[in-house]
């Protein structure tokens, strides 16, 4: 029953946890379902089509969807993107989790594309997706970090690894070991 | 290729554009200079040079020009009239505005596009941002630290191991320099680069692509003018024998010739493989070649092409006696800067 309801990547996990601490996977199991279960519970704000716009806006400091059309700063920013149909509300989530932030609700998302609560498709988050903190982080603590997450991802584990994810992880490790 | 030199703004022309009198403009200059720990500073060498030491004139860098005209902006007196104007038409803005343009006008010679984006330089980053190697190294070490760090591939990539930054790549530097940096107006140039910046590298990109166009409406009428046929081996394009490629030749080479790249008399139809063997034969297709450069080819590896030889005799003389524009710089800079030259 339990393994219907969560997803892959966390019944891997639980798995792994198991093995490792020795705790018993069926209560391990229990408690990914409670905690989703809550989570349903509550389901989080989604932001109106006003909003989304309301918070791009405020980030390009234009007034209007004609202003931003407009704006030097904001073909600069997008750039090489695939053209936004800014009538549609999609269009404008994906300005606001490119330039404003996370989207209420996306915030802690569990599915076989997130890592550490974050959608790595969705979102460029490297610091967050290798679970360290950017300020205080040293060069041992990214390789450390990169190595468990390329372990479980790389295309030659059977059980969990998974060659787009792999070269999502790859890429996020290049940006923050990059130099200018 | 030397950079030129960047005060190039006289303050006459300062002067009329601010629409100000000169008198006017040395005396908001004495305001800059009497406070220097306010945030308002002209720094010689960065924003002017005393182009006359006897009387103490100015020329200013885009810079210099635009902290004057930020700093008259808010703290010029307006009439209600400028005042209506000013919100009618951004007049005062676009004036600033220019200023950035021009710099990144003179400053996009690296813009290439890759992957449906647009990349510059960094050393072209570093011009246009009117800050140095160090400080976009911290920004962008600033900004790998921020929560969404600079995406390789999008933001920035290395082309032929040099940096190269994406048109989104530089936003967000700007972006990071214009909420960062000490001084009010590198901050506000920083920001003015956001604003005027993308219009500016479209219009850059607008007359390559119309260059391209051009270049390649003359290398096809060239082709049509030889009759599909190599100038040099005499081989046609037939239905029996057309397994090959033809190339339309710059004689003067087009990035270094770029007055001459689409006149079709500068161009000469050849096979492909003749093509590459001409640019081995010159050290590389990067290397400038002439019209004296093929003669010298084909005469040592293709003397019987009599015809193609007269041909391009011709060609030298009629464009024997042009001028690389990068060896004008060179010349110009040479001219400006005798220290360098020696």
């Amino acid at each position: 029953m339990a393994k219907k309801s969560i997803s892959p990547a966390i019944f891997n996990k639980i798995q792994q946890l198991s093995e490792t601490e020795g705790i018993d996977a069926q209560i391990l199991e229990d408690f990914a379902l409670f905690v989703l279960g809550n989570r349903r519970a509550s389901k989080p704000k989604v932001l109106s089509m006003g909003e989304l716009k309301g918070a791009v806006f405020a980030h390009f400091e234009v007034s209007s969807t004609k202003d931003m059309r407009k704006s030097g700063a904001y073909r600069m920013a997008t750039d090489g993107m695939d053209k936004l149909n800014l009538r549609l509300k999609e269009s404008w989530e994906q300005l606001y989790r490119q330039f404003v932030g996370i989207l209420p609700g996306e915030d802690s998302q569990v599915g076989e594309a997130c890592i550490n609560g974050v959608d790595i498709f969705k979102y460029f988050k490297p610091w967050t997706v290798f679970g360290l903190d950017a300020k205080t982080s040293s060069e041992q603590d990214i390789k450390q970090a990169y190595r468990q997450l390329s372990k479980r991802y790389h295309p030659d584990n059977k059980d969990s690894g998974n060659a787009r994810i792999f070269d999502r992880i790859n890429l996020m490790y290049r940006s923050i070991t990059a130099v200018a | 290729m030397p950079r030129q030199s960047k005060f190039t703004i006289k303050d006459k022309e300062l002067a009329d554009a601010l629409e100000i009198s000169v008198e006017a403009l040395y005396e908001v200059i004495a305001v800059f200079d009497s406070d220097p720990d306010d945030e308002w500073e002209l720094k010689e060498k960065e924003h002017f040079l005393i182009d006359n030491q006897k009387w103490g004139n100015r020329i200013f860098s885009p810079q210099g020009a635009f902290a004057i005209a930020k700093y008259l902006d808010t703290h010029g007196k307006k009439s209600i009239w400028d005042r209506i104007r000013e919100f009618v038409t951004h007049h005062r803005q676009k004036i600033r505005n220019a200023f950035v343009q021009k710099t990144v006008h003179e400053n996009s010679s690296s813009l290439v596009a890759r992957n449906n984006r647009h990349f510059l330089s960094k050393a072209d980053t570093v011009a246009i941002l009117g800050t140095s190697y160090c400080r976009l190294n911290t920004a962008f070490k600033e900004l790998l630290q921020s929560d969404s760090p600079l995406e390789p591939g999008a933001d920035y990539d290395d082309i032929d191991g040099v940096r190269y930054y994406s048109l989104s790549g530089l936003y967000r530097l700007s972006q990071n320099l214009s909420q960062m940096l000490k001084s009010k107006d590198r901050r506000e140039w920083c920001k003015a680069v956001d604003v005027a910046g993308k219009a500016t590298f479209q219009a850059i990109i607008d007359a390559e692509t119309k260059r391209n166009q051009r270049i390649k409406k003359a290398k096809d009428a060239a082709k049509r003018r030889d009759k599909q046929t190599c100038q040099i081996t005499l081989v046609k394009r037939t239905m029996h024998n057309h397994d090959f490629d033809l190339a339309g030749h710059h004689i003067f080479s087009s990035h270094h010739y770029p007055h001459l790249s689409a006149v079709e008399d500068n161009i000469i139809t050849i096979e492909s493989t003749v093509h590459s063997e001409f640019h081995q034969w010159n050290g590389g297709n990067s290397n400038a070649c002439t019209a004296n450069d093929l003669l010298q080819f084909i005469c040592e590896r293709y003397p019987a092409s009599t015809k193609a030889i007269a041909r391009i005799a011709e060609v030298d003389r009629i464009f024997g006696y042009t001028q690389s524009p990068l060896d004008r710089a060179q010349v110009n800079n040479q001219r400006i800067s005798p220290k360098k030259a020696a």
